[in-house]
């Protein structure tokens, strides 16, 4: 058999591992780096460039350069239009709604850019292990919803990879960490990244990872610090010089890269300069921006989304029926929580400080490559149960939502509900099925339609219908129908939502690896 | 293959009940309990069988939601929480089992004179109480009685779920330890149906030829519907053309909570409003009429009318003798007298 990568396909950098002796080892990169963008340009030529290069790209080549593609992937467009105003790339709808890049006239779904990445990370890993690999463990933001793991299923197969396992990325991050710590514990996993916030607390019992419970915001992460640097500066600009720096992509994108540099450079010294000579052309000659940050400033600007923190946590330490004292070592992932500011809400929240030790770049993809042990059998004492962040249910009249599977239920799991008709002679029933929170269906997302046809006529409320949702480790979900106390079976068809149809898949599989 | 001989025989355990699958003893702690689940659950994941065959991957899939039910049984019966340190999850978002989800409302049908107290609604446990409360929560925050003919304590019956009336799958002889009736599950390393999953991500991509439909164990194979001839739209994954106007489903589970939620704040009006939508869809049904006349009944009890309210509450329980609601107002309007 063939090795099985893990791959953590971040919103801003991936990293990619692979298990060598029972651990983990994170791989370099041709250019020598041990994480890589997710970034892919398409020059005038139609060539693809993946991660490093693609970066250099960003400010010469901004609308065919596309980053942050993981806050687009299994979206519609509408749900993301109002990111969509702040990106230099184009943001367009495909048939089905789902949002697409627009790349120089060719609109390209995200399943597509990210399958780039994950080719490159394939190829890393082959470079290293010098053999061909087929077969990865690919991580998802723990609150990432059907459609967005089913998409990035996809995104792999595009990439000629089977990915076995969709990984929680807390969960991945505590497999990592725990492997080495296998006392009986409780842990608080802080995910901080590019595009998202996860919060997770676990309890490790004789080898058992379970999830007790998964909070997070899939719209908070280090974009959206970055974003308030850029903001600063370019308001301020505004009001020296009556020009929008965010008006031009080629300035938005030198801003960018300065927001970011300027904010992790904060992260260790008290302040630092921001440069960027020649950024707009005014009626007097060239201007430039030149000008001082200091942590503080920085600090007072983020406070809303420092704020915005503490409310998953509570709610997961009240799922896992769990006091901060109860926690016995808190995690901190992702780049984001480098930053002091971070950290210390973290210590706020929690009552104790981060465990040193851990690479918050890198434990990801290492704890996706454990898992590939799990599957392996080169791991046999640990095992990980997780859970599903979302309810999942079904639109019921008065477009309520009745729930068939609860949010933070283990899984696989497996649940029932009886339906019906509510019209007499109804032969068919069409059912929606949402996943989210909220106590109106359509409110919910949508995730897929399906119809059971050919039922018995009969006077409306005899005819009865049970569904079946079962929900499999990777927390996608599979639907099953029948009527209820009927000999013969009933037609059933189903509608994704959204996504990309297998032929699709097969097309642009051929396009991402000649 | 070992994997597979190691499925069928984890299969075989569970076909036993949950001490079987478990691998305890009718005396088993909590502790020795969870101990074993964990033990299971290192063994039988569905990650351990990741890299192997669809069909072993579904088998241990199978295998591991009958573990997690064996578990999850014996801990209710124990009294306990399936999870570490924590009360019980309710599974379910009412307490009208209309609506079963697996393992957790429905009690083992092995052990009938031992119900374990359902948590409702607020998913803390509750001690039992007697069947017919003196006084009533409509929500339903008392637990049902013992009896698994099912009248849950707020008296209201509902209409049963016919599960029962399924027939078993021929080939498997499978009980889950809850009890209920599952999609057949695949026994001795067989599948029994083409699995009657027409998953939303599954199966039956476009250019695919249609699924089977789900074939009833003991049936004759039906033939499988006739797709169109012209291709499914890019957004379809299913087979066949979708009906243009979909017919909605109601969930009945929501609209009687109302009703008792409206009952409780005495709001009659409101309470009938639900009623009379959920008389007219479901006219077979005798105990939403029963509930209307409750309504009036306790609407004219409450406004001093007391021969008004023995009428109408007398009504009540004609059309529906289990409707304790009923019953303990006709037991206030007689002792008032």
């Amino acid at each position: 058999m063939g090795r099985v990568i893990g791959i953590d396909l971040g919103t801003t950098n991936s990293c990619v591992a692979v298990l060598e002796g029972g651990e983990p080892v994170v791989i370099h990169n041709q250019e020598g780096g041990r994480t890589t963008p997710s970034m892919a340009s398409w020059n005038v030529d139609g060539e693809v460039v993946v991660g490093a290069a693609s970066k250099r790209q960003m400010v010469t080549n901004p609308q065919r350069t596309v980053f942050g593609v993981k806050r687009l992937i299994g979206r519609k467009a509408t749900e993301v239009a109002q990111l969509a105003t702040r990106l230099p790339y184009k943001i367009v709808a495909a048939k089905n709604g789902d949002a697409w890049v627009d790349i120089a006239g060719t609109p390209r779904s995200p399943q597509e850019i990210s399958a780039h990445v994950l080719a490159k990370m394939k190829r890393v890993a082959e470079d290293y292990l010098g053999q061909p690999v087929t077969e990865a463990v690919v991580t998802v933001p723990a609150y990432f919803d059907d459609a967005q793991r089913q998409a990035t299923k996809d995104a792999g197969k595009i990439a000629g990879l089977t990915v076995r396992q969709i990984l929680n990325e807390p969960t991945a991050a505590a497999l990592a960490y725990g492997l080495h710590h296998q006392t009986n514990q409780r842990l608080a996993v802080f995910d901080l990244g590019g595009g998202t916030f996860d919060i997770s607390i676990l309890a490790i019992e004789s080898g058992v990872f379970e999830v007790l419970s998964t909070y997070g915001d899939t719209t908070l992460g280090g974009d959206d610090f970055d974003r308030v640097i850029i903001d600063l500066l370019a308001d301020e600009f505004q009001a020296l010089n009556q020009i929008d720096l965010r008006g031009d992509s080629v300035a938005l994108q030198r801003l960018k890269e300065a927001a970011e540099r300027a904010k992790i450079e904060l992260s260790s010294a008290m302040s630092t300069d921001v440069n960027l000579p020649f950024i707009a052309a005014g009626p007097q000659g060239p201007v430039h921006l030149m000008r001082e940050l200091d942590r503080g400033q920085l600090e007072r600007a983020c406070k809303a989304l420092l704020d915005r923190l503490e409310a998953p946590c509570l709610k997961a330490l009240a799922e896992a029926h769990c006091t901060p004292a109860d926690i016995d070592q808190v995690i901190l992932v992702g780049g984001m929580t480098r930053m002091p500011a971070v950290q210390e809400r973290a210590e706020r929240i929690f009552g104790k400080p981060g465990s040193k030790g851990v690479n918050p770049d890198e434990i990801v993809a290492m704890g996706a490559a454990v898992h590939s042990g799990i599957m392996g059998g080169e791991l046999q004492e640990v095992v990980l149960l997780d859970v599903t962040p979302h309810d999942m249910g079904v639109k019921v009249a008065g477009d309520k939502m009745s729930v068939v599977i609860q949010a933070n239920t283990s899984i696989p799991t497996r649940a029932k509900k009886v339906f019906a008709t509510t019209e007499d002679n109804q032969t068919f029933v069409a059912i929606e099925i949402h996943q989210g929170e909220h106590e109106l269906a359509s409110k919910n997302r949508r995730i897929g339609r399906f119809v059971l046809g050919d039922l018995e006529a009969a006077p409306r409320g005899r005819t009865k219908v049970e569904v079946s949702f079962t929900m499999d480790a990777d927390g996608i979900l599979e639907v099953t129908a029948v009527e209820v106390g009927r000999g013969t079976a009933a037609t059933v068809t189903i509608e994704a939502s959204s996504g990309l149809t297998a032929e699709e898949i097969s097309n642009l599989g051929l396009r991402v690896n000649q | 293959m070992r994997a597979r001989a190691t499925l069928i025989e984890m299969q075989r355990r569970i076909s036993r009940g949950p001490h079987a699958a478990l691998g305890v003893d009718d005396a088993a702690s909590p502790e020795r309990v969870r101990a074993a689940f964990l033990e299971l659950t290192k063994q039988f994941h569905p990650a351990r069988f990741g890299r192997m065959s669809t069909e072993l991957q579904r088998m241990s899939n199978e295998v591991f939601l009958g573990i997690k039910s064996a578990h999850e049984s014996m801990l209710r019966a124990l009294g306990m929480s399936p999870r570490p340190g924590g009360t019980q999850r309710n599974q379910q978002s009412g307490a009208i089992p209309i609506i079963t989800a697996e393992g957790s409302s429905k009690m083992p049908q092995s052990r009938p004179a031992n119900p374990a107290p359902r948590a409702v609604g607020t998913g803390v446990q509750q001690p039992m109480r007697p069947a017919i409360p003196r006084t009533l929560t409509p929500g339903g925050r008392v637990p049902s009685p013992a009896r698994t003919g099912q009248t849950p304590a707020h008296g209201i019956r509902t209409v049963a779920p016919t599960l029962q009336r399924t027939p078993p799958p021929a080939s498997t002889g499978q009980t889950p330890p809850h009890g209920i009736r599952t999609t057949p599950t695949p026994a001795q390393g067989i599948r029994t149906t083409p699995t009657p999953a027409h998953g939303i991500r599954t199966v039956a991509r476009p250019g695919t030829p249609p699924g089977t439909p789900p074939t009833r164990p003991g049936t004759p194979p039906q033939h499988p519907p006739q797709p169109t001839n012209e291709p499914p739209p890019a957004t379809q994954r299913g087979i066949g053309p979708m009906p243009h106007k979909a017919a909605p489903v109601f969930d009945e589970q929501i609209e009687l909570k109302q009703v008792l939620a409206h009952i409780a704040a005495n709001n009659w009006v409101g309470a009938r409003q639900v009623l009379n939508g959920l008389a007219a869809r479901m006219p077979a049904s005798k105990q939403y009429r029963a509930l209307l006349c409750y309504t009036r009944g306790r609407e004219a009890q409450l406004a001093g009318k007391g021969e008004e309210a023995v009428m109408e509450l007398q009504r009540a329980l004609q059309l529906d003798p289990d409707l304790s609601l009923a019953k303990s107002a006709l037991d206030d309007v007689y002792r008032r007298r």
